[in-house]
């Protein structure tokens, strides 16, 4: 084992920089977190700013299932509730599920192929320290005069041109900004992967996080300045007289769903697809056996974000676009449910006559499986575009969406850091209070969910302040189920803080015993700057082919 | 098994209605298409469950008999291509199975051909319009339950969110063609019982079809989020029989002309306050509140506000026209002269206001005929005595009653003797200032001085300080080439006259000229001839 430490040729095993403790001062630990650009520290602050937004983002889901616990409930007035659907909306998607998966390709990317650290990391620090200008901005809008954005976080026009609030022209400048830092996070990752991958981690080696990142990659480099066109299209319309949006004047309110959604389809993806990822190295691990199928998972992978491309119309079969139009967004879109099938019966072919044991991460990386194939099927369902005419705009929606994004994406995120954690602060976290953690997660998150198929089958439409006596039960249950999942996330808070803060157990370097790949190869926590020398061909292909035959046979 | 199956029975039936409406799926619907669209949505809906049935039972098989507890130990293998294509080919099949009457189904829901009637509907914010296209009737359907239950001060019926004043009357057996637009933001239109859903688009039309099965009331509501009071629009369809429908039809029609005599004769006080108070609790108390306060400063208090207990002109003004900016919506073209003129009224006496104000539908009605705020002010009644006009204002004996008939060709300064030209120029200007301000300003900005070089200044320019036809031309048609639009389809020939008027004399242009609606008119016949 010492054998192989020496072999990547770092003298300082442990070494940490000393602004990282604020026993040095608090300039300068100040200053060390704002200037630096390695990346596992800009990795930490993704991830922390993404925690911070899953409160905030949360407590506004709060906020929403105690408008709806009972009919007529009005601790909020309708605008007010608009406001929290809209913000909601925006912080889950900018501020947690993105901010996470590029936290986590930050720390784990660099480690998995062999490099040393980013490509460009200098603006891999810039594109982190955007995001709390993005997100102050975000929240200031909330207290411009006339009201925060009341919108919906899909901006529609001409209820976002004509009919918006001043802090509108806020929102649009903090999309900028987030969109700027996602577009330059993309280049950095594919500069890194391209790059600095160690002499024999060839492409057809290359973990499926790896993979994963890399495709998500071209979706946001793709699809963001879409965004950016469109929301400036709306400041436009807005401020500067023109009419892109508005029929008077020769525009189209359905041109602005077209664009927005030509966004907003890969937008999913991007949310999803480093899921998969995460979940392509967590089963194999506690599996102890290798990924099924690695190259079906690969070109799962690249064909779902190719498709990804040409389905945004689905998200518009009620808009009015030609038959013909919504026939072809009907095909392509059940068509992206068969290399979605494939990455499921890999990950379960996986799973079949491996030796499976159940820590954390693999309860949540199964239980991602499950929920997200669950999303997936009402996917499927608001294929069908005659059956979507029910279900478009109505809590059916919302259950789905919130099952692959709640269920699915964060599930995942939950299994990444409970997975990576030991290897990040050299601790273990806390089995028991994981486990808790995860169960009451997953009993919260499906009676918040669950019974929301339900309301929207039975009528109830989206983004309403209050509803009919028909929809009072099952609303009173997502309210409960609400809460019992926002407050266990404190559990998983105080797990965090103990094992970072506290003197938790030691990790060795292997920390799982089924555990493959390079970043296994380092100590826990790993040297601040690993891989200054690649690794040896021995250790990776070691890591990367061999590692299920050879290491767990002979224990 | 008795006693359980009985307590279970007592328990359900104790539990009350909501509980029994309480469902867990789609409806079939009443049409055929809705019944269509239910077969596509379980067989999916199927299919998926024997999906899940199968990948999941092998995750929990694996999870029990493949752990490292049960000493189970790692198999080696980790590709299988065969395996891979059968289980890519299989879901490729199916799909296609799936797909084939999902096509077949939509290409029916989309052809509209053939309709027996069509019905025109609207999106508003916040309530539906209904225009029936062959019999010319016409309405708004609002939400109607009481504010009182929407805030927790009543217990709330079963029709809860659910019921409106004016329900959609459709009769059976009929293809029904919809045709669906907006009046402002994107709604949609869905009856779930209809199958159904269409999204209101502004400056678009979406089509849709239905066939109604069977008699029944069937709900539905809006499903675009379309503002604050998105929830409450919601939607009723009353289906009848062909003779139920030719019945309700024609007491509509009566409804109409019923409404014309209502609007010229005298009104009491009493009249005014009940049909108002019903009128404010169905329109205007969502956003004012029930008791007048409001919900300051997005929708303002209107108990003791100074609109509503200051001069009556801008009161009506502001229930008429609206406030361009707010959420304040113009309201001349939802409400009835009676409607408009009760509301008002009631809002200047309720709630402690008690300014004592009367405002007749003959006035509003005037006001609507395109005459002046003083004219209509001055307008009486045919039937009865005319209570006294408001305070503040000039009495005349100008007998307007019938003012429709006779204005064609008669000139603000001519009908009424009390207005002198230093009135008439008043008034235009501040009919013009309203014009201007709605649909000028946003370019040539409120002060005139535009944002050249796109939005030339107004003040002190050579158009509006040189020979009033030029000007009026350039309003009228346009600048081609320009952002200067056409405004002569977009105005009335009073509007024109009174924007021109207000531009040639704000901001010290001061050209004294004064335009009346009838150069507007002169100029539209003579447009054809008329070089740029």
């Amino acid at each position: 084992m010492t054998h192989e430490h020496l072999a990547h040729g770092d003298s300082h095993h442990h070494e940490s920089p000393q602004h990282h403790s604020i026993k040095n001062g608090f300039l300068p630990w100040v200053k060390g977190w704002l200037f630096t650009t390695n990346h596992k520290d800009i990795g930490t602050l993704y991830l922390m700013l993404s925690l911070l937004m899953l409160f905030y983002g949360g407590g506004m889901a709060l906020l929403i299932r105690l408008q709806l616990f009972q009919p007529g409930a009005h601790f909020f007035d309708p605008n007010f509730y608009n406001v929290l659907v809209t913000v909601h909306g925006l912080v889950m998607v900018f501020g947690v599920i993105m901010p996470a998966f590029v936290g986590l390709a930050n720390w784990m990317v660099p480690m998995m192929i062999g490099a040393p650290d980013m490509a460009l990391p200098r603006l891999n620090n810039w594109s982190f320290w955007i995001l709390p200008f993005a997100f102050t901005l975000l929240t200031i809008s909330l207290f411009i005069p006339g009201g925060g954005p009341n919108f919906g976080w899909t901006m529609y026009a001409p209820l976002s041109t004509l009919y918006g609030p001043p802090s509108t022209d806020y929102l649009i400048v903090a999309i900028h900004l987030m969109g700027i830092s996602s577009v330059l996070g993309a280049i950095n990752i594919i500069a890194t992967i391209t790059n600095l991958r160690a002499p024999g981690m060839n492409w057809m080696k290359m973990p499926l996080f790896v993979w994963a990142w890399f495709i998500t990659a071209f979706l946001l480099i793709g699809a963001m300045p879409v965004l950016a066109g469109v929301v400036t299209m709306v400041l436009f319309d807005r401020h500067f007289g023109t009419t892109f949006f508005n029929a008077a004047g020769g525009g189209d309110p359905v041109m602005y769903q077209h664009l927005f959604w030509f966004f907003g389809h890969p937008e999913v993806y991007i949310m999803i697809l480093p899921a998969f990822g995460i979940i392509s190295e967590v089963i194999p691990t506690f599996a102890r056996k290798r990924l099924f199928g690695y190259e079906f998972m690969v070109g799962a992978v690249a064909a779902i974000a190719i498709l990804s491309y040409v389905v945004w119309g689905h998200h518009m079969f009620t808009a009015g676009m030609a038959v013909g139009t919504q026939l072809y967004f009907m095909y392509i879109t059940m068509l992206i449910a068969v290399p979605t099938g494939i990455k499921v019966f890999n990950w379960v072919g996986t799973m079949w006559r491996g030796s499976m044991t159940f820590e954390t991460p693999m309860l949540f990386a199964i239980a991602f499986v499950i929920l997200f194939s669950i999303g997936g099927f009402s996917g499927l369902m608001l294929a069908i575009v005659p059956a979507d005419y029910q279900y478009q705009d109505t809590y059916f929606v919302v259950a789905h969406f919130h099952y692959v994004l709640v269920a699915g994406a964060l599930l995942s995120i939950f299994c990444a850091v409970y997975y990576w954690l030991p290897k990040w602060t050299g601790r273990y976290y806390n089995e028991t209070l994981g486990k808790w953690h995860f169960w009451l997660t997953l009993i919260g998150i499906n009676l918040t969910f669950f019974p929301m198929h339900f309301l929207g089958l039975a009528g109830m439409p989206r983004r309403i302040t209050d509803y009919a006596l028909q929809y009072a039960e099952f609303n009173a249950v997502c309210t409960i189920g609400a809460f019992l999942l926002g407050f266990s996330q404190l559990l998983f808070l105080y797990n965090l803080m103990t094992t970072i803060f506290g003197k938790g157990k030691k990790a060795n370097d292997r920390v799982w015993e089924g555990s493959h790949g390079l970043e296994w190869t380092l100590s826990s926590p790993p040297p601040y700057h690993s891989f200054n020398t690649p690794p040896n061909m021995a250790t990776l292909e070691g890591e990367m082919d061999h590692k299920f035959e050879k290491v767990l046979d002979h224990h | 098994m008795r006693s359980v199956q009985s307590t279970l029975f007592a328990l359900l039936a104790a539990s009350g209605s909501a509980f029994a409406d309480t469902t867990l799926n789609l409806t079939p619907g009443v049409s055929p298409i809705s019944r269509d669209v239910y077969e596509l949505h379980m067989t999916i809906f199927w299919i998926c469950v024997v999906i899940g049935v199968v990948v999941f039972g092998a995750m929990f098989y694996s999870m029990f008999y493949h752990r490292k507890s049960r000493g189970a130990k790692a198999a080696h293998f980790h590709s299988h291509p065969v395996l891979e294509v059968t289980w890519t080919i299989i879901p490729v099949i199916i799909l296609v199975i799936m797909a084939i009457p999902a096509t077949k189904v939509l290409f029916n829901m989309n052809d509209e051909e053939a309709p027996a009637m069509t019905v025109k509907v609207t999106g508003y914010q916040w309530k539906w319009h209904y225009e029936y296209m062959e019999d010319g009737v016409k309405f708004f359907s609002n939400l109607s339950t009481p504010s009182d239950q929407m805030h927790n001060l009543a217990p709330k019926t079963a029709s809860y969110l659910r019921d409106v004043d004016h329900p959609l009357v459709l009769p059976i057996h009929k293809k029904i063609r919809f045709l669906i637009t907006s009046n402002d933001v994107n709604h949609a239109w869905w009856v779930p019982a209809f199958a159904v859903k269409r999204d209101a688009i502004g400056g678009f039309i979406n089509e849709a079809w239905t066939k109604i099965d069977k008699p029944g009331t069937y709900y539905g509501q809006c499903a675009e989020l379309c503002g604050v009071n998105h929830a409450f629009m919601p939607i009723v369809v009353i289906a009848t029989t062909e003779e139920g429908y030719k019945e309700w039809v024609a007491k509509q029609k009566g409804e109409v002309s019923q409404g014309a005599m209502e609007s010229t004769r005298t009104w009491t006080m009493q009249e005014l306050m009940a049909n108002g108070e019903k009128v404010y609790g169905r329109i205007c108390a969502a956003c004012h509140q029930p008791t007048g306060l409001g919900s300051p400063p997005t929708f303002p208090a209107l108990k003791g506000s100074k609109i509503a207990t200051g001069p009556v002109e801008a009161h009506i003004e502001q229930v008429m026209n609206g406030k361009p900016g707010t959420a304040m919506q113009a309201f001349k073209g939802q409400l009835s002269d009676a409607e408009i003129a009760s509301v008002i009224t009631f809002e200047r006496n309720a709630w402690g206001n008690n300014t004592g104000t009367m405002v007749q539908p003959i006035q509003i009605k005037t006001l609507r005929d395109g005459k002046s705020m003083s004219e209509a002010l001055a307008a009486k009644p045919t039937a009865g005595s005319a209570p006294a006009p408001t305070a503040g204002e000039k009495v005349t004996t100008a007998p307007a009653a019938s003012a429709t008939a006779t204005v064609a060709t008669a000139t603000p300064e001519k009908a009424a003797e009390a207005l002198s030209p230093a009135e008439a120029m008043k008034a235009a200007m501040q009919r013009g200032e309203k014009v201007y301000q709605s649909t000028c300003a946003v370019c040539h900005q409120p002060s005139g001085a535009g944002l050249p070089p796109t939005f030339p200044a107004l003040k002190g320019s050579k158009i509006v300080t040189g020979p009033v036809d030029a000007h009026i031309n350039q309003v009228m048609n346009g600048k081609p080439g320009t952002a200067m639009q056409a405004f002569k389809d977009q105005l009335s020939d009073q509007d024109i006259a009174d924007v021109v008027t207000y531009e040639r004399n704000a901001w010290e242009n001061n050209t004294g000229t004064l335009v009346k609606p009838d150069d507007i008119k002169a100029a539209r016949q003579n447009g054809q001839s008329k070089t740029k």
